[in-house]
């Protein structure tokens, strides 16, 4: 069972593939401007699948901040709950 | 907003799709830029649902819904088009033998045809059953519309349709943005501040233009294929390296990209890599819901040692990627504007690693489906292809490489390398990667059948076993073994009275002859080592000798002692005074102790000592002897001056078997017959020769004119130099295995001979080998260097500083470290396990980024048949341009240099061709009888000035050309373009331009292979045998103008039915169809001027081509006036009454008569097509007539001048290259004046016109039926062009007529109303008729083509002269741009006239003919 995706292990896998610290990682980042490249992002995407959030490359590649990301994830995440419920 | 393209709309092209197209026009006829791959649905597939999704799809792409053209100014856009035609190929393969190896092939076919872009579709689908349940979808696209991002949304999207048509719901919106969108934001970004950062990033990171290394040395222009491997991961691996990815803190892909740069790091040795990177280029972009072209290309420069570890080299490239990542959507191709890197060899990147994340997980109505790539583009270099596959399957990786650069072999051991530098990196991620590992092949001699003996203690045996024997025979004098063993004695007691003994070094300056022997002996007998001295040489030469050997005495005679003042010396034809001391000898000498010290001259041309004991003597003796198979019988010339080690051989070798020496005399030399009567003479039986010598004898018997060799002979052995494939094939054609040759190889510093073949046992023609080691001696190949080892060793050189001794050295790679001397030579190891020499490792010269050995280059040259000798060298000139230099010999009578380089086009790569070829009568030797090899470099470097001039103005018009594109001043003739910014596209312009001005050829790939104008000017001037003059193009001009007074009667009559027509040409292969025709549409009476002698002849002419064609002769055929008459003359040879009458009779005018060649020159073509054409037109104009003109499409220029061909008339053009063309062209120029000047005149160019379907006639004079009929017997067809159009003779004839009948005056018709046949099409359908055909490029089927048959021979003479001798690889142009019939179509609209497709049957039925005339054979017949 993947770990439940909460805004504080969305920001320890982004600092994961920044090479950061979670703390150092700055939300209002472009991704790419964050030196992602397609290959992590599929990454990222898979993990986050696998702990609910049914979001694809495309959805995430197209966004331009970290925190666009986690609005996406959170509605996705919720819509999953709702649905589960 | 961003809307879609509107159809008709032209539109710039994306800076990615600009980049693919300026690639494309390096080679327009390529399919490299062909991308595709395959989806296995894994299921039943509905193909009607299929195709109905596909085609929905497709609309929907607007990126492949698309034309590229060229505006005026030479840029690409993008035409958008409606209505594409395109058909899926759907096909059930379940009853193949193989279903997914017969889709393979198909898609392989598929793939290699080229995409003409001017006319589309640029794409191709097809849907392949390979099994019941199983279905291949195949998705071919031209890199320029879609990139593989691309390729997968389509994918996506044709999953999504076809699952909703089976299901029988809505189909939906696809989702997709528009084109124009992502125009807009590559628009905004090129004005962005973000684009200016990233240039400063990539400009600044790559501002030391780092040198760009890959696994080979070579470069090559992108090829038109690829050749592929492809390794599938298992899932344990691929987890092993995710995991170790994941302990590293990257990707695995980081991973990849480490190990990729690591092994190029171990191939190349060098300090750095950089990688090429294909980079999706979308992320934050619109384009990620777009199917288009962005992809851009990433450089990864990774710094490498050979202490990194993997881990090491992740975090260097993780962090490079971080940094270079933000800034990816800078275009690779500004970048390389920016830095300069374009053209020529320069590089920005090397190979290429791609990594595909994206597995599609796409179902097909529910099936599940795999994705498989089939191309993913051209290969420049290396690519290495990384997939992740579905779930848990495991990666693949599939290694690309460029033919021109890597064999199947080489990819294989990369692919093989790679994989086990990745294996054992992952196991262990912390350890060094390692130095590079060079591969050692080792050759053993095997050991020697006994010990060896010394060479004194074998001597000494024969001396007191035989000792009555002839040892040494001089001149008519000979001596027995014991007298020369007895005498040398006494000479070595007088030695050892002087206090010589062992560790002493004794000077034998002593002419050859028994004197020298006995020398010799004696040194050796005293315990001392002797060191031969050349009694004639230079006094500086003996002084630099005797400075460096420093001998205790030197051993000479009376007449040489002058020599020696101020030396010891001991003269043998004086005695000395009695010392008064009986000396003593010592023991026989010990292995370890020296037997004589011979000189080589260095490379800094000062002398080196090399010293030799006497165990590296009696080990080369034991070995050689055992070899040549030496017996006591024998009787060997003693033949080499004492100084070259070779005498050591004969000297040795020989005493040591207790066989006699003959030594030579001095005049024996003075011709190669005298020598070899000298030979038979005194009964020799083994001739020891330096190899230039046994070059001349060998020429000499193999003519058989002059003398023979002796009978006696039944052993030579050669050596010294490499021999010459020519004279071994001379020899081996005159003697079999009836003489033994031995050709030999050995430095003196391995004592005289290390490796031996034996060449009366092999065959190969050209290869002349080296051979194995003898028996106690191994050879070490290492990097291409030979290294030996074994007991023949030199101890080291004399006095030598420890530079020189470094030669000689543990060799640490093999088990024991042995001790081994590195020879400089380089050679490699041939198929049957023996050596070949290459040349030595100094000679080596790079050119163009090619390694050439002058050896190689060598050995091409000498395989044309009157070049006797050769020598190469390679030059840097003064502005540091490198080039190689043949200096030839050759037979009368000589080539040309021209036909000179014309063969070594054929044999060598272009970089190898040397650019300056020089005749000489001699080459130039050392004393030592080499060639001279420093004194031809400095021969090329005198001559270079004048070998630099080349036309100036050809020069100056290159360099005015780029100086307008460029906006520069003034260019140089060593300016390199592309060092002046030269832009892809300008190339193109420039080449274009070129072409215009010189009215020939030029194509761009050869601005990008000779960058600068003395470069290109020479390059084009060696091909100017293929172009034609500008004069004769001003000669055509005149020749299309029309006479002043040649000027209709105003106004022209209006076209009522003709009641008398004039019909050219009646008797050639549309002329008959044309004149039934007329005889048909109209009630005129058909006069049909005929070369004949009389009316009668002329009628049954006409008779005889209509029976030809199978043609009834028509019921109303008294219409037809046949008139003996000649075309090329004034008046057409009707006489001035009779034209004149013509004139005043004559409705309309069909001049439809040419003579058709495509071999001769306009001036013999003019009078019959040109000339004719303008006497008609001024007979028309007498009445104004209608005048109608049948031309052909041959006149258009050629696709790369112009991507389309209008129905109009043609500016002169470049293309205009072949008499008939021209005389075509000339043609229609008059009409095009006479029309306006008011003449009712309609122009009809015809394409491929081929026989009438019903018959399956075959024109047999037709110049691709000529092609096919030479080419299908022999089993290979030639790449002659990619489509053209074909119309049946009976068609087109009712096309002309009615078309003439009802066109427009002035009206040009361009007959291609279907679209054109394939040539691939039709070789496939030639295959399935029974014919086994290779398709090949046109210059191999050239060469490959048995000139014998007649018609091949023709052929082959036109391929000949069309490209002119010319080295072009790619031979003639014969493709068109898209044929525009608008005119024809519109004319035949619901006159039910319409044009039978050339389909399979089509050509099944015109085979059928060929085998029933006899044109070829019934397929299953091979002719010999």
């Amino acid at each position: 069972m993947p770990e439940p995706l909460t805004p504080t292990v969305f920001r320890a896998d982004l600092a994961e593939f920044l090479h950061q610290q979670p703390d150092d990682v700055d939300l209002e980042e472009n991704p790419l401007s964050a030196g992602l490249d397609s290959l992590r992002i599929v990454t990222l995407v898979e993990r986050w699948r696998a702990a609910g959030a049914d979001v694809s490359f495309v959805e995430l590649a197209e966004r331009t901040s970290f925190s666009q990301w986690w609005q996406l994830l959170s509605e996705r995440l919720a819509g999953a709950a709702h649905g589960d419920a | 907003m961003a809307t879609p393209d509107r159809v008709g709309e032209h539109r710039p092209l994306l800076a990615a799709q600009e980049g693919t197209w300026a690639g494309h026009q390096l080679d327009p006829e390529s399919p490299a830029y062909n991308t595709a791959e395959y989806v296995r649905i894994h299921g039943a597939v509905d193909p009607t649902a299929f195709e109905k999704a596909l085609r929905h799809t497709v609309a929907e792409v607007e990126a492949v819904n698309v034309r590229f053209v060229v505006d005026d100014s030479g840029r690409p856009r993008q035409l958008s088009v409606p209505d594409i035609e395109w058909d899926p190929h759907i096909a059930d393969l379940t009853t193949a033998a193989d279903p997914r190896r017969t889709a393979l092939d198909w898609m392989a076919r598929d793939l290699a045809r080229p995409v003409d872009l001017a006319r589309g579709p640029v794409f191709g689908h097809a849907l392949l059953r390979t099994a019941p349940d199983e279905y291949l979808w195949y998705h071919r696209v031209h890199h320029i519309a879609l990139d593989g991002f691309g390729l997968s949304l389509v994918a996506r999207r044709v999953a999504q349709v076809y699952t909703a048509l089976v299901a029988d719901e809505p189909l939906g919106e696809s989702g997709f943005g528009t084109l124009e969108s992502v125009r807009q934001e590559e628009a905004a970004y090129r004005a962005s501040e973000r684009f200016a950062k990233d240039r400063a990033y990539w400009t600044e990171r790559f501002a030391d233009r780092p040198a760009v290394v890959s696994l080979t040395d070579g470069q090559a222009l992108p090829a038109r294929t690829f050749l592929r491997r492809i390794v599938d991961l298992d899932p344990e691996e691929t987890q092993r390296l995710r995991t170790v990815a994941q302990e590293l803190s990257v990707t695995w892909s980081d991973l990849l990209l480490a190990v990729t740069a690591a092994y190029v790091h171990r191939i190349s040795g060098a300090p750095e890599t950089v990688l090429s990177l294909p980079a999706m280029g979308r992320l934050g972009s619109v384009s990620l819901r777009v199917p288009c072209m962005v992809r851009n290309i990433l450089p990864l420069r990774v710094a490498i040692d050979d202490r990194d570890s993997l881990r090491d080299l992740t975090a260097r490239v993780s962090a490079e990627l971080r940094a270079g990542l933000p800034h990816q959507r800078y275009r690779y191709e500004q970048l390389r504007r920016d830095l300069k890197l374009l053209g020529g060899r320069r590089r920005l990147s090397g190979p290429g690693v791609n990594i595909m994340p994206f597995e599609y997980d796409l179902r097909f109505a529910g099936h599940h489906s795999t994705v498989h790539n089939v191309s993913a583009g051209p290969v420049d270099d290396l690519s290495v292809n990384v997939y992740d596959r579905a779930e848990g399957a495991g990666l693949r990786i599939a290694v690309d490489a460029n033919p021109h650069l890597y064999d199947e072999t080489d990819l294989a051991e990369h692919q093989q390398g790679l994989l086990t530098l990745l294996r054992e990196s992952v196991a262990g991620p912390d350890r060094a990667i390692g130095p590079r590992r060079l591969q050692t092949t080792v050759l053993d001699g095997g050991p020697l059948p006994r010990p060896a003996r010394p060479v004194l203690n074998l001597i000494a045996g024969h001396a007191a076993r035989s000792g009555g024997v002839i040892a040494v025979e001089h001149d008519g004098r000979s001596v027995t073994y014991a007298e020369l063993f007895g005498s040398a004695r006494d000479l070595a007691l007088r030695l050892a009275a002087r206090d010589i003994g062992p560790g002493a070094l004794v000077a034998v300056a002593v002419p050859r002859g028994i004197d020298a022997v006995r020398a010799i002996l004696a040194v050796l007998l005293s315990g001392a080592a002797y060191c031969p001295l050349d009694p004639t040489a230079p006094h500086s030469r003996t002084k630099a000798l005797l400075d460096s050997a420093q001998p205790a005495v030197t051993v000479t005679t009376s007449a040489n002692a002058a020599r020696f003042a101020g030396q010891p010396i001991l003269l043998l034809d004086a005695p000395d005074a009695d010392p008064g001391i009986r000396a003593q000898l010592p023991p026989s000498g010990a292995s370890e102790d020296l037997a004589y010290v011979l000189h080589t001259s260095g490379s800094t041309g000062r002398p080196k000592g090399v010293e030799i004991t006497h165990g590296a003597l009696s080990a080369f003796v034991a070995g050689a002897t055992q070899r040549y198979g030496l017996r006591r019988e024998d009787r060997v010339l003693q033949f080499a001056p004492l100084h070259f080690d070779a005498s050591v051989e004969e000297i040795f070798l020989t005493l040591c078997a207790g066989a006699t020496l003959v030594v030579r005399t001095s005049d024996m030399t003075d011709s190669v017959p005298g020598f070899l009567h000298a030979c038979d003479r005194l009964r020799i039986s083994v001739l020891d020769l330096p190899t230039a010598y046994w070059h001349e004898l060998a020429y000499t018997v193999s003519t058989g004119t002059a003398a023979a060799l002796p009978a006696t002979v039944h052993t030579v052995i050669i050596g010294g130099e490499a021999a010459l494939p020519e004279r071994v094939q001379r020899w081996q054609a005159t003697f079999g295995a009836s003489v033994r040759l031995f050709n030999t190889y050995g430095p003196t510093e391995a004592t005289v001979v290390a490796t031996v073949a034996a060449l009366h046992e092999t065959t190969a023609p050209g290869d002349v080998p080296i051979g194995v080691p003898l028996p106690g001696v191994r050879a070490a190949v290492m990097d291409g260097e030979l290294y030996l080892i074994g007991d023949a060793l030199s101890r080291g050189y004399r006095g030598a500083q420890a530079a020189d001794n470094a030669r000689f050295a543990p060799l640490t790679r093999l088990p024991g470290s042995p001790r081994a001397f590195r020879t400089g030579d380089l050679v490699r190891v041939g198929a049957d396990g023996g050596l070949r020499f290459l040349g030595r490792a100094d000679d080596e010269f790079k050119i163009s980024g090619h390694r050439v050995h002058p050896s190689e280059v060598e050995a091409a040259l000498l395989t044309q048949p009157r070049v006797r000798e050769t020598a190469v060298v390679g030059q840097v000139l003064p502005d540091g341009t490198r080039r190689l230099a043949a200096h030839v010999v050759a037979d009368a009578p000589a080539p040309t240099a021209a036909d000179v380089r014309e063969h070594l086009r054929a044999l060598l790569p272009a970089a190898m061709v040397p650019s300056i070829v020089r005749f000489t009568d001699r080459l130039p030797r050392t004393s030592t009888g080499k060639i001279d090899r420093n004194a031809l470099t400095a021969l090329t470097e005198e001559q270079s000035p004048a070998a630099e001039t080349t036309g100036g103005s050809l020069e100056e018009a290159i360099t005015r050309l780029w100086a307008q594109f460029l906006g520069a001043e003034r260019i140089g003739p060593h300016d390199d373009f592309f060092d002046l910014g030269a832009q892809s596209l300008q190339a193109i312009q420039v080449a274009n331009r070129l072409g215009v001005e010189l009215a020939r050829e030029v194509r761009v790939a050869w601005l990008f292979e000779h960058p600068t104008a003395a470069q290109l000017a020479r390059h084009l001037e060696h091909r100017s045998d293929a172009a034609p003059a500008t004069a004769l193009l001003d000669g055509v001009r005149a020749d299309a103008t029309l006479e002043e007074d040649i000027r209709p009667v105003a106004p022209a009559r209006t076209p009522d039915a003709p009641r008398t027509v004039l019909l050219t040409g009646a008797t050639g292969f549309v002329g008959p169809h044309l004149l039934t025709e007329l005889l048909a549409a109209t009630d005129a009476e058909i006069i049909c001027p005929v070369r004949a002698a009389s009316p009668a002849e002329a009628a049954d002419r006409i008779h005889q081509a209509l029976a030809d064609q199978q043609i009834p002769l028509p019921a109303c055929a008294d219409r037809i006036t046949a008139v003996p008459a000649d075309l090329t003359r004034p008046n057409l040879g009707l006489g001035a009454d009779r034209m004149a009458e013509l004139a005043e009779t004559c409705d309309a005018v069909f001049h439809n008569a040419a003579t058709v060649s495509i071999m001769r020159e306009y001036a013999s073509l003019r009078a019959a097509n040109t000339d004719s054409t303008r006497q008609l037109l001024r007979m028309a104009s007498t009445r104004s007539i209608p005048f109608h003109l049948v031309s052909t499409l041959s006149v258009a220029p050629a696709r790369s001048q112009s991507p389309e061909v209008p129905e109009a008339f043609f500016p002169p053009h470049p293309g205009l290259v072949r008499g008939y063309q021209q005389s075509k062209w000339a043609s229609e120029r008059l009409a095009e004046q006479a029309a306006e000047r008011g003449l009712p005149v309609t122009v009809h160019r015809l394409g491929r016109v081929v026989g009438a379907p019903d018959t399956g006639q075959v024109n047999r004079r037709d110049f691709l039926w000529s092609v096919l009929a030479s080419g299908i017997p022999a089993g290979i067809v030639p790449d002659l062009f990619e489509a053209e159009v074909w119309t049946p003779a009976d068609y087109v004839a009712r096309a002309v007529v009615r078309l003439s009948l009802t066109g427009a005056p002035g009206t040009v018709f361009n007959h291609a109303p279907v679209p054109p046949i394939r040539l691939a099409d039709l070789y496939d359908w030639v295959q399935e008729y029974g014919y086994a055909v290779t398709r090949m490029p046109l210059p191999r089927w050239r060469t490959d083509l048995p000139r014998s048959a007649d018609v091949a021979a023709t052929t082959g003479a036109f391929f000949d002269s069309f490209t002119g001798g010319s080295a072009d690889a790619t031979g003639p142009d014969l493709g068109l741009g898209h044929v525009r019939a608008d005119n024809v179509l519109r004319g035949l609209e619901g006159t039910g006239i319409s044009c039978p497709p050339a389909d399979r049957a089509l050509v099944f039925r015109y085979l059928d003919h060929c085998v029933k005339s006899g044109i070829l054979p019934a397929p299953g017949e091979r002719q010999l």
